[in-house]
């Protein structure tokens, strides 16, 4: 892992989530990330929350130093707060977590560890929670976080240990 | 084109999804190694048979792709500025995006299925 730079960087006004420094070299790529992200985020069936666990649950698998520290105001405005994150943790089936939070993290996990395994109670599950059309959604959202965030790490764009306060920031294209 | 089929009953993320695999194919990636990328990365995560016919990339890239699947905090400084010096720094970020969509390409699939 990295903490420097491994390709230049460009000044790329108009991106979001701190990824116009490096898709600067191709606006068109940047721009097309922009909008899927924004609508990901903005125009689906699924809460932020749910979103952000998936996401929370996602840095810390994937161990994306920066996707860890990053928080989004639309989904810690709807309660999700450092105590309810701090649980999305590798016990977590042991924690107070909102079951259905737990639902999710499972998802998450079995897309990450071997989705052609997934116990389909655990598919079952979220389709319960989030309808059909929400669990594609869920899974695009998880799609980008995870191409993402191994993007951070191999362009050597993580912060150094400890030197990232979590930050948050307002959720891509809702301003 | 590789967006995952599970997406097409939410038109409006297909249709966007679609626009960012597009956007690495206009990139001045060579098309031969972006066909190589999304054609290894189903063969390595269990969704296609191994398929001798894609002629594979300089041997440093291609380390770089798998050791990317495999765990990316093990890419060294070394390989990565190696495949930098090979592709140039913008062709250097279009390549990872395109490593990291290819996966989750295979990974959606396989959810799916």
């Amino acid at each position: 892992m990295s903490t420097d730079p491994r390709v230049a960087l460009i000044d790329y006004a108009g991106g979001v989530a701190g990824t116009d420094n490096f898709l600067g070299h191709y606006p068109q790529l940047l721009r097309a990330f922009d909008d899927l992200y924004a609508t990901v985020w903005n125009d689906g069936e699924v809460d932020h929350a749910t979103k952000e666990v998936a996401r929370m649950r996602n840095a810390r698998k994937t161990e994306c130093g920066y996707c860890s520290q990053v928080r989004f105001s639309v989904a810690r405005a709807e309660g999700l707060s450092e105590d309810v994150v701090s649980l999305i943790s590798d016990e977590f089936d042991e924690t107070e977590l909102d079951p259905r939070y737990k639902d999710i993290i499972r998802w998450v996990d079995a897309y990450l560890l071997d989705p052609s395994k997934v116990d389909p109670r655990v598919r079952a599950d979220v389709k319960a929670h989030l309808g059909a059309g929400g669990e594609v959604e869920l899974a695009c959202a998880l799609a980008i976080f995870r191409a993402f965030g191994k993007t951070l790490i191999t362009l050597g764009l993580e912060p150094k240990p400890g030197a990232m306060p979590v930050a948050i920031y307002a959720t891509p294209g809702s301003a | 084109m590789a967006t995952p089929y599970a997406f097409a009953s939410r038109s409006d993320l297909f249709d966007r999804w679609s626009r960012l695999e597009s956007a690495i194919d206009d990139t001045d990636l060579d098309p031969v190694l972006i066909t190589w990328c999304r054609v290894r990365a189903r063969v390595l995560f269990g969704a296609s048979p191994p398929q001798s016919s894609i002629e594979p990339p300089a041997p440093d890239i291609e380390e770089f792709a798998e050791q990317f699947w495999m765990d990316a905090h093990g890419i060294s400084d070394a390989l990565a500025e190696r495949v930098r010096l090979l592709l140039g720094d913008g062709p250097t970020v279009a390549l990872v995006v395109l490593l990291g969509l290819s996966e989750v390409d295979v990974r959606t699939e396989l959810m799916f299925a």
